[in-house]
């Protein structure tokens, strides 16, 4: 209960917010003479491990004219390197009974590879190879030059409203290109990514000392430090690489934005604020007031849109559509989906999200909500310190973010204290000073043919 | 370091690691897997609870499997389970639909339902303090819902919004056209809802439903998480006892129906940028004991990454990033997808490889080696996906749903390690069918009709799902 302030304490006999169990994660850390930094979290609970390699490069930093290409160079990883063919990556870890992938977000690149902890000797031996001999031909680069087009063409354009909530409102909201491109890519620019972009990409970014390893599961510290030692320790390191400016300018008014789309069917509704940087006082008030907002049928956008005025079929936000609050370095935006009805028009939709914010700047939230809020995010906390996806994975990503964002892995057992201090009145001052009209943006995506009638309310 | 220095360090300390390791380093033998034990216990009034600790963080997870699903539906009112199961969670004898929420919310859980074929499945994950609450709760939203008129409402007016909003989606599509074809008037076409099905799901059907197959009878509960059975059982008695328990009506499924040839349903979508394809058949019931064999052989096929269909037309031919290869066992039967989505001028070309590898499949036993491999990967992948309290859980209420074997958990390692290559090119043919399967395709037929030669049968559909003449 040591979480709880003490005016939430005091309100416990209404609806008690829980307190979660103390959950300490194991966390060993060092660093190799060539700069990479390895973390290691033991857990017995399953034979398995997840490897994770985590690189300080995301699309945000990808060359201007090739929009997309810090995706498509995460792709070419698996096209083969010195020692490993094409594909063979893929099938040496199938063999030892494990999954691999890959994904590029904001400001990180990571892949890794879910196995029984009998392969991760091999999995080690992979990711090193990976990193010191990346072997492009152009046959695997015109290859996956037409599987990331397929990749656009399936998740983008051939999807009812494309991206228009996930990137589109990222091109509108912000105005420095490397917050503000097209980070899926433009399938001309993705077309003319060459061997040669390839080769300084990767020489530029992809060293050990822009680099994390992490290794959680079934595995010892001691191990996996001669093992890194044994297939990494010879990788040289190279110069590090000038960080971009990410700055984005503050907003001043509110933008709004009308698409007509081809494939829709429905109208919807993307909007977005600019979020203030990580970990200040307010970043912190903010990531306890969102599942307040839009976490599941009982949050306060739900409940006014959904339920109260029926203006929508379905209301959804949050902090990263990537990710989350805690694996972004840059400029961040919140943002909100919304998919209302045939019959009603955005500008009701946005006037019903202001007068939810609205209530919020003005009398902030209960003690209650507080409370419960924290408890809300320490439980599912502690779903991605078990999972996220695969077997350990969210605690893996979380710890390389950490240790590569903050060089402090063991962060991932004191961030969420950092939560429970946030009061009432930061809440409502954060609210009040970032939630505001002046940095709103919003996208109204329509159908190009008239919807047919019904559905409506 | 420079690298210079680095090199220097290990001359001396371990002068072999002074060079790029090139040997690929075996993988050891592997370590064995004890799924958590299991503790079963009937209720007097029928309820089965399978409780298991499992400490990988202090959660839990409760599901509460119906075994009565979409299948069972009225046809004309198609897609009335997935109501059943949503409108339980809004409201109930003491507890109205905001408040449930709020406190589901403030004990830090999630709660869900899905209505499938078989069973309807609620699912309620928390902290493991609170499973006494979480319990509670649940059992409330399975016996006492109100199905409040307000709330029903609501809840119609926004389903058939969504079913607007699914018939732009090309996959969505697929798979609704892809089950129709297939079952045809067997109630395993279903996935829900349908523009025709909606106006005639009343409040009263879905009274009906609940009344008739929420009983504690044709139900268990699965609870996996940091938490003893005993406490589990306690909190299962305190929450479920009094529920009662009912007769069900005689179940009498049709029989599934045969394919003949190859048919062609093609989905009219205009502007589409790709062709969504399905190429599928019939499978074998889940607790068929060949099912390990088509599990090997959908391995493969194209299920895992490294397999033929995606070596072949994403890895060599760049026709699309998301080759899939679906095979879902139910009570009855079973069906098989391959599905892509490719850009709209290889539709023809990718159809064909598909098939290319589909006979290939039926036509030669697997070599020694993709059969070890697909063993192993089968094995590791049975670890993983029962290495976090919700994977086992599902698991659970696999093996519970589908009447397989109770050490199922413990004995799949050795099953999977079974079947020999001719075993698995036997059940490849059950798995992949070529002279008789279905080929459903959601595009713009005006773009791609000219690589589609070959088809005798082709059906034209719109979005909705409706007969409509060849496109223009």
């Amino acid at each position: 209960m040591r979480f709880l302030s003490a005016l939430a304490v005091l309100l416990l006999f209404v609806t008690a917010p829980v307190p979660a169990q103390t959950f300490t994660v194991p966390v060993e850390y060092f660093t190799l003479d060539n700069g990479l930094k390895v973390v290691v979290s033991t857990d017995r609970s399953a034979p398995v491990v997840l490897v994770e390699v985590i690189y300080n490069i995301g699309f945000r930093v990808e060359p201007k004219g090739r929009t997309g290409f810090a995706h498509l160079f995460e792709h070419m990883m698996f096209q083969g390197s010195a020692n490993v063919k094409k594909m063979e990556h893929v099938s040496l870890i199938q063999e030892a009974g494990g999954v691999v992938n890959g994904s590029t977000r904001f400001d990180y690149t990571n892949y890794f590879e879910s196995v029984p902890s009998n392969g991760l000797e091999r999995a080690l031996f992979l990711e090193a190879d990976r990193m010191r001999s990346l072997d492009v031909t152009p046959e695997n680069l015109k290859n996956q030059q037409n599987v990331v087009s397929e990749e656009v063409r399936v998740n983008v354009l051939n999807q009812p409203h494309g991206a228009f909530d996930w990137i589109e409102i990222w091109e509108r909201a912000n105005t420095n290109w490397h917050n503000a491109h097209d980070f899926y890519g433009k399938l001309n620019e993705l077309e003319a990514a060459t061997l040669e972009d390839v080769r300084a990409f990767f020489k530029t970014y992809y060293a050990p000392n822009n680099a994390v390893l992490v290794v959680a599961g079934d595995a010892a510290a001691a191990d996996v430090n001669w093992l890194a030692e044994k297939y990494f320790g010879s990788i040289p390191r190279q110069p590090q690489p000038r960080p971009a400016d990410l700055s984005e300018p503050p907003q001043t008014a509110p933008k709004s934005f009308t698409r007509s789309d081809k494939l829709a069917r429905t109208p919807a509704l993307a909007v977005a604020w600019h979020l203030p940087p990580r970990f200040t006082k307010d970043f912190f008030a903010l990531s306890v007031l969102d599942p307040l907002l839009n976490s599941d049928d009982s949050a306060r956008m739900y409940r006014k849109l959904v339920r109260g005025d029926r203006l929508a079929m379905s209301s959804q936000g949050g902090f990263n559509f990537l990710g989350s609050n805690w694996d972004m370095k840059g400029p961040m935006l919140y943002t909100m989906r919304v998919d209302y009805f045939n019959d009603k028009t955005a500008d009701q939709v946005v006037a019903a999200i202001e007068s939810v914010l609205d209530e919020v700047r003005k009398n902030g939230i209960t003690a209650t909500e507080l409370a419960q809020a924290k408890t809300t995010i320490r439980s599912s906390f502690l779903d991605d310190l078990e999972g996220g996806g695969l077997p350990l994975f969210g605690r893996a990503n979380l710890l390389g973010v950490f240790a590569l964002f903050d060089n402090d892995p063991s962060r991932i057992n004191t961030i969420l204290g950092e939560l429970d201090k946030v009061t009432l009145d930061e809440v409502k001052a954060a609210a009040a000073k970032w939630f505001v009209p002046n940095n709103r943006t919003s996208i109204d995506s329509r159908p190009a043919a008239k919807p047919s009638a019904g559905g409506g309310r | 370091m420079t690298r210079f220095a680095c090199l220097a360090f290990v001359t001396v300390i371990a002068p072999s690691i002074a060079f790029a390791q090139t040997a690929l380093p075996a993988v050891g033998p592997e370590r064995p897997f004890a799924p958590a034990a299991r503790v079963e216990r009937t209720l007097p009034n029928g309820l089965r609870v399978i409780a298991t600790r499992y400490a990988t963080v202090p959660k839990v997870t409760a599901m509460l499997s119906i075994q009565s699903g979409l299948a069972v539906d009225p046809a004309e009112k198609a897609g009335l389970a997935q109501f059943v199961v949503d409108l339980a969670q809004e409201g109930t004898t003491t507890r109205p639909s905001e408040q449930l929420k709020r406190e589901v919310f403030a004990m830090g859980a999630n709660l869900s339902g899905f209505a499938g074929q078989d069973a309807s499945t609620f699912q309620i994950r928390g902290l493991n303090s609170t499973l006494p609450q979480m319990l509670a709760l649940l059992a409330d939203v399975v016996r006492n819902p109100t199905f409040p008129q307000a709330e029903f409402d609501l809840l119609k007016a926004r389903s058939a919004q969504q079913l607007q909003a699914q018939a732009a989606s090309p996959q969505y599509v697929n798979n609704k056209l892809f089950r129709q074809t297939l079952f045809g008037t067997h109630p395993y076409a279903r996935i829900g809802a349908t523009p025709e099905t909606l106006p005639a799901i009343d409040r009263a059907s879905i009274v009906s439903y609940q009344q008739t197959y929420y009983r504690p009878n044709n139900a268990f509960l699965v609870v996996v998480g940091d938490i003893a059975p005993e406490a589990v059982f306690a909190a299962a008695e305190q929450a479920f006892s009094g529920w009662e328990r009912r007769a069900l009506p005689e179940s009498n499924r049709a029989a599934l129906p045969s394919l003949n040839g190859r048919t062609l349903v093609f989905v009219q979508r205009p502007n589409s940028v790709q062709s969504s394809i399905s190429v599928g058949n019939f499978t074998p019931q889940r607790d068929d004991a060949r099912w390990y064999t088509l599990q090997l052989a959908n391995q493969i096929f194209g299920a895992a990454f490294d397999s033929r269909l995606v070596r072949n037309i994403r890895e060599e031919k760049g026709y699309t990033y998301s080759p899939g290869s679906i095979f879902q066992s139910m009570q009855q039967g079973g069906l098989y997808r391959a599905v892509a989505d490719v850009r709209n001028d290889v539709t023809g070309a990718t159809l064909k490889e598909i098939y290319f590898e589909i006979d290939r499949m039926r036509n030669g036993a697997p070599e020694a080696e993709e059969l070890g491999d697909a063993k192993q990967y089968s094995r590791g992948l049975f670890v993983l996906q029962n290495a976090t309290q919700t994977g086992f859980a599902n698991t659970l209420n696999t093996v519970n749903t589908f009447n397989l074997p109770k050490d199922y958990p413990e004995t799949f390692q050795k099953q999977i390690s079974q079947p020999s290559a001719e075993a698995v090119q036997t059940g490849a043919q059950m798995l992949l069918g070529s002279q008789n399967s279905v080929v459903v395709i959601v595009g713009d037929y005006t773009k791609v009709k000219d690589q589609l030669s070959g088809f005798t049968n082709v059906k034209f559909f719109d979005l909705n799902g409706r007969p409509i003449e060849e496109p223009k």
